[in-house]
């Protein structure tokens, strides 16, 4: 029996990891968890999304740094304007993984 | 099994439903909502069949669960047309026959309006990479390249 919880916070989502007794899976964009789990490679008791949680997905400037989430869609990057003047071959290579359709899933796409 | 109350927006109507986690938001367009406009073609983000807007963006609803789109305003290709209009894209796909089976085609359109709403003055070159996630086993694409870009023309007024 699957379970599935978007925990708001960093902790919470450690906290139900750690106290899981199952099978845990982390989702963010979903392009692996979710073909594994289509084609039965997985059976996880619990996905924990962690999508929900502030600051996880999107692009931040800080110190004269750029912190990209982890949870940021492909997408994103793809469209992120200060980040493609300073740094345009991540940018275009972000652009280069997978298509426009899975980029906003997320990351690389699996398994393409 | 546990079921989630999930409340969406869908085409712009405020819509709810109950879901199991393992549903995709696709398996809860098509059997629940029953908007079968969303294809299921590879079930694993290769083929684009299945293309719909989430807030704006282009995902592919086979890989996104049902559950996730919890608060978020979905488009379909259900939402496309305006009552019996058909948006230009749509139309153009007819003029220039973008299609054989139709299979392709519903996620072709979202994803090409998806393409319009950002650039709605592509090159054939950027039409071409930002369809490459939707493929058509029936027509070689250039028909639906040529009917994007006509539709694009049209709706810049051209």
């Amino acid at each position: 029996m699957l379970s599935y919880i978007a925990p708001s916070t960093v902790e919470e989502a450690v906290s139900i990891l750690a106290s899981s007794s199952g099978f845990a899976k982390v989702l963010s964009g979903g392009t692996d968890l979710l073909v594994q789990l289509r084609s039965g490679r997985t059976k996880p008791d619990l996905i924990v999304d962690i999508k929900r949680i502030p600051g996880i997905s999107g692009i931040r400037e800080r110190d004269g740094a750029f912190v990209i989430g982890a949870a940021t869609p492909g997408a994103v990057i793809g469209e992120c304007e200060a980040l493609q003047q300073v740094w345009p071959g991540v940018v275009e290579a972000a652009n280069l993984i997978g298509t426009s359709v899975g980029r906003s899933n997320i990351g690389p796409k699996s398994p393409a | 099994m546990s079921k989630h109350h999930v409340s969406i927006t869908i085409n712009g109507e405020p819509t709810e439903f109950l879901c199991e986690p393992q549903f995709t938001l696709l398996d809860v367009l098509r059997d629940e909502l029953h908007l079968t406009g969303s294809k299921e073609g590879c079930s694993s983000g290769d083929c684009g069949a299945c293309s719909v807007m989430v807030d704006g963006r282009l995902v592919c609803s086979c890989l996104m669960l049902a559950v996730e789109a919890e608060g978020h305003a979905i488009e379909t290709i259900e939402g496309l047309a305006r009552g019996k209009d058909l948006h230009p894209l749509q139309r153009k796909f007819l003029e220039h026959a973008a299609l054989q089976c139709g299979f392709c085609t519903p996620g072709l359109l979202v994803a090409a309006k998806a393409l319009l709403d950002r650039n709605p003055n592509p090159t054939e070159t950027e039409t071409r990479y930002w369809l490459a996630g939707n493929l058509c086993r029936c027509t070689g694409y250039d028909k639906v390249i040529r009917a994007v870009l006509d539709a694009a023309a049209e709706l810049r007024g051209e």
